[in-house]
């Protein structure tokens, strides 16, 4: 069996504060394989973005394993690996440095890994900013004269510009509109086609997920609950949880609102990491709770080839139900 | 013919900067009956945010309404003294604004700065009865134990709560208008939705009208009666809500409605291509045709106006 | 294709200039909003140049070194000698100016020296902060604060000598660690920006996240700082001529000048007021400057 480019063995991050300890991931596990798009989407607080830290380096894990290509990233990272992993974060207001103009921007991975020097620096840039279909007048610019779409296009281009493998997306639209939204977004798909990136995409947001991903996989309060690829997905939710995050999507059109499983109101808040629920974590918002659920944790199940979900409403000694599940 | 609650006519607005003046609003007209609930949506930069501050007359000091009218009740409250203006905000029009964490003030607990309002409103309201009102104000925005929330600090609290203090903050002054500015953005959708559903609830009981303005079109669908479009400083088109969203006319709401990725799949969709023009010196004519693909010059020779075109739909395009 | 590419270089660097000159003008835009900013900056200019070019301007060069001429003794203000003239016939004017020279020379010698070292300190304890290194620079740091500034200089001027250079090493010594707090707050919030993480995920080196990401953001603010000081340390300089501490005669200081002056009060009152209203002055304009800067370059960050 080949090698997956990213896999992620029971990873957990543990932050200690003065209010206790805070499980910020505790026990995730996921694969991604080269060319693909993982979606990883939950509320604030479900630990996605540390997630994403640990695979960028930002965050040391405190157990599991992240492996690219077989190999344990643990520890202080080869300047290869931190090439083969790029990153773009939420705020592109705040990821480009003021004060550097955007061809110091983009020539600065190029300058730290030795890939070009001198004239072909310039070269370089252009190319860069033309990938990302902004005019080379653009390299002379500083940050504050970019929209805010601009300014993540051009974060797109520093993480292109080391020919990484994966590259971690931290809710790369979130501060942006619907049409600049759709700009990045076609243009992060472009890339791909082109350059064969794999993407961890993190995000709170299921539309933009359904047309973006491969694979989508839920967080909630540092576990996984669910993992599918996106289409089925979106038809078949399985996890109350998911259900209850499509219900609360604000649609535009009423093939949309069809889609939407109508019942499951979204009530209550995220429960605190540092003390979470006994037995599903989830159960103390969940609408569809019964007996086991505050007691035992639900494990992982395969419901169909390549859909799991972690909710004791598929295990209870049956085998997976078969019945579409779309109250 | 019963007067509507606030019929802005033809206001224009800008900021005064380096660049020389941005005029930024150019004849914006809206109209708010009773109860009605408005949603103002379009990209960042159209002068949404800029039409709430200029009709509640909260521009910041570069800022200055440069002319038409802000009727409220049939008064004019550009011609309303600052001393009217201020009592008239309190209690008959009030805001809730975009950050929750920045309208509190993080020096005063929740219940001190609930107390403010009520103070203000009620100048005989006995101590007793304040604290009351607040402890009801917090329970109908459905925060839990209310009566510890008074003593804590905005800091304390989660987005999501900080919100529904702000909405609590505005409903205690039983407001016949509400302007919301983009309330839900920092919030998770979840949480939003929670929010919306009561935010809306609480305004339909107290029968208020309200102006939420957004960039969500898929949160005006969901909530609002009406429907206005911006752009660049103009309403370009203004329906009710299920009419504009089965029947969009205008060539800006049309790109703006097929920009948003569709629960349904069909991929990433194209955006509207350029971007919002920069108001020192904004095209001529018709704000949007340098993005329009409809646009000719014989058929747009100048600004078209807003006209009725039938089921309350009106349309600013040389289309109809 | 060369020459297309020569043409497009130098549209480049075309549009580069026109940008920075935008850059200029919106800020001079900005500063100009606020007329005492403008006040202060003329201030600082017209003392600044007068120090400079103290040899032509000033009427009497030759009264600024050790001159006597006992038949213009304490003259009023008025007619030749603008100001006055002290006890022993110099031009209080020409004095003054000479004084400004020396105040300036010794404030932009005192921040050099202690800016640089303070910054690169601050920056390195804010970026490890809460590691070992924060905690030894910055209770260095502290001890510094501690020491009541005046008391610091006394010390060193009586254990040395009282003179000019000796002054400096004073006020250098209890300066440095502003310089160190402020960057040490500045920096140990940047370093959480993500433009620094973006760098760190890139493998950037230290050097390069402390002096080309993180430095250049604390710019601003370290030149505001570094006017306000100019008139605080001209402040200093005069005070401890004025204990007799600093410059020594006949070297003109306008501390020193208000010190001997003193002894004449209120009859030859021209001998004090003068050099007093000069350190007033130049002190005010360096404060709406550094005032003025700060809301141009504050604003520029936004």
């Amino acid at each position: 069996m080949a090698v997956a480019l990213l896999e992620v063995r029971h990873l957990k991050k543990y932050f200690h504060t003065a209010e206790g300890v805070v499980r910020a991931v505790d026990d995730v596990s996921f694969t991604l394989d080269a060319g693909r798009t993982l979606g990883l989407v939950g509320e604030s607080g479900s630990g996605k973005t540390t997630t994403a830290y640990m695979i960028a380096g930002i965050h040391q894990p405190t157990s599991g394993e992240v492996l690219f290509e077989g190999r344990n990233l643990a520890g202080p990272r080869s300047r290869e690996l931190r090439r083969q992993i790029q990153m773009v974060f939420q705020d592109p207001g705040t990821s480009l440095n003021p004060t550097h103009s955007i061809k110091d921007i983009l020539t600065l991975p190029l300058r730290v890994h030795g890939l070009a020097r001198g004239p072909q620096l310039e070269a370089r840039a252009r190319e860069l900013i033309e990938h990302v279909h902004l005019p080379a007048s653009f390299l002379y610019k500083y940050p504050r004269e970019l929209s805010e779409g601009e300014k993540q296009a051009v974060a797109i281009a520093r993480a292109i510009a080391v020919n990484p493998k994966l590259i971690v997306l931290d809710e790369p639209t979130a501060s942006l509109d619907v049409s600049m939204q759709a700009w990045i977004l076609r243009l992060l798909l472009e890339l791909q086609q082109e350059f064969g990136f794999a993407y961890l995409l993190i995000t709170h947001d299921l539309s933009l997920m359904r047309n973006f991903a491969t694979d989508v996989a839920i967080m909630y309060l540092g576990r996984i609950v669910e993992t599918a690829p996106a289409d089925a997905f979106f038809t078949r939710p399985r996890h109350p949880y998911t259900q209850m995050l499509i219900s609360s999507i604000p649609v535009v059109t009423d093939e949309e609102e069809a889609l939407k499983p109508a019942q499951v109101v979204s009530q209550g808040e995220i429960p605190s990491p540092v003390n979470p629920p006994s037995g599903c974590r989830f159960h103390t918002r969940c609408p569809r709770r019964f007996e086991p659920c505050d007691r035992e944790e639900p494990v992982m199940l395969e419901l169909e080839p390549g859909h799991c979900a972690a909710c004791h409403l598929y295990s209870g000694g049956q085998a997976a139900p078969s019945q579409r599940d779309n109250p | 013919m019963s007067q509507p609650l606030l019929e802005v006519r033809d206001l224009s607005a800008g900021y005064r900067v380096y660049k020389g003046f941005l005029r930024v609003l150019d004849g914006v007209s809206l109209t708010v009956r009773r109860g009605e609930k408005i949603g103002l949506v379009g990209e960042s930069g159209c002068g949404k945010t800029t039409t709430m501050r200029a009709i509640l007359g909260v521009l910041p000091s570069n800022g200055r309404v440069t002319g038409g009218q802000v009727l409220f009740e049939g008064r004019d409250l550009r011609q309303a003294s600052p001393r009217e203006l201020q009592r008239l905000r309190g209690r008959k029009l009030t805001a809730i604004f975009q950050n929750p964490g920045a309208a509190l003030n993080p020096v005063f607990t929740v219940g001190q700065q609930l107390d403010a309002v009520l103070r203000a409103h009620h100048p005989g309201m006995p101590a007793r009865e304040r604290r009351q009102r607040a402890i009801e104000a917090l329970a109908s925005v459905r925060l839990p134990d209310p009566e510890r929330l008074l003593n804590n600090y905005p800091v304390q609290l989660s987005g999501g709560m900080k919100q529904r203090v702000c909405i609590a903050l505005a409903l205690l002054s039983d407001a016949d208008l509400i302007i919301a500015d983009e309330p839900g953005t920092a919030l998770d959708v979840t949480i939003e939705d929670q929010v919306m559903r009561l935010f809306m609830r609480l305004v339909e009981e107290r029968q208020s009208a309200t102006i939420f303005i957004t960039h969500s079109l898929g949160v005006v669908r969901q909530w609002m009666d009406r429907v206005y479009v911006m752009y660049a400083g103009s309403i370009v088109e203004a329906a009710p809500t299920q009419e504009l969203f089965r029947n969009p006319l205008h060539p800006y709401t049309q790109a703006l409605l097929k920009a948003v990725p569709k629960l349904t799949g069909g991929g990433i969709p194209k955006g509207i291509e350029g971007r919002v023009p920069d108001y020192a010196d904004p095209p001529a004519g018709c704000r949007f045709h340098p993005r329009c693909p409809f646009y000719s010059p014989d058929r747009c020779p100048a600004r078209p106006a807003l006209v009725d075109v039938g089921n309350d739909h009106l349309v600013a395009c040389y289309q109809y | 294709m060369s020459s297309s590419e020569t043409a497009a270089a130098h549209d480049a660097r075309a549009l580069w200039w026109a940008m920075k000159r935008d850059n200029w003008r919106r800020m001079w835009y900005r500063f100009t909003r606020n007329p005492l900013s403008v006040v202060g900056l003329v201030i600082v200019l017209v003392t600044g140049l007068a120090a400079i070019f103290a040899d032509y301007i000033a009427p009497y060069p030759e009264h600024a070194g050790a001159f006597v001429d006992f038949g213009n003794a304490m003259k009023p203000p008025g007619g030749q000698y603008l100001l006055g003239t002290d006890p022993v016939g110099r031009d209080v004017l020409s004095r003054i100016i000479y004084g400004y020279r020396f105040s300036f020379g010794m404030a932009i010698v005192v921040i050099a020296l202690a800016a640089p070292p303070g910054v690169i300190l601050g920056l390195v304890a804010g970026y490890y902060r809460g590691t070992r290194i924060d905690s030894i620079i910055m209770r260095i740091t502290d001890i510094f604060l501690a020491v009541p500034p005046l008391v610091l200089a006394m010390a060193i001027t009586a254990v040395l000598t009282a003179n000019v250079f000796n002054a400096m090493i004073a006020v250098t010594l209890m300066w440095w660690p502003w310089y160190t707090r402020l960057v040490y707050g500045l920096a140990s919030s940047l370093r959480n920006e993500f433009y620094v993480q973006a760098a760190e995920v890139m493998g950037a080196s230290k050097f390069h996240i402390l002096f080309r990401e993180i430095l250049p953001n604390c710019i601003s603010s370290i030149l505001t700082k570094m006017t306000l000081d100019m008139g605080f340390v001209i402040i200093i300089g005069s005070s401890l001529s004025f204990v007799g501490l600093g410059a020594q005669p006949p070297t003109p200081d306008l501390g020193t000048m208000v010190a001997d002056g003193a002894k004449y009060m209120p009859d030859q009152w021209w001998l004090t007021t003068f050099p007093a209203l000069a350190i007033v002055t130049v002190v005010l304009g360096f404060n709406l400057l550094g005032d003025g800067l700060r809301d141009v370059l504050t604003v520029e960050e936004q």
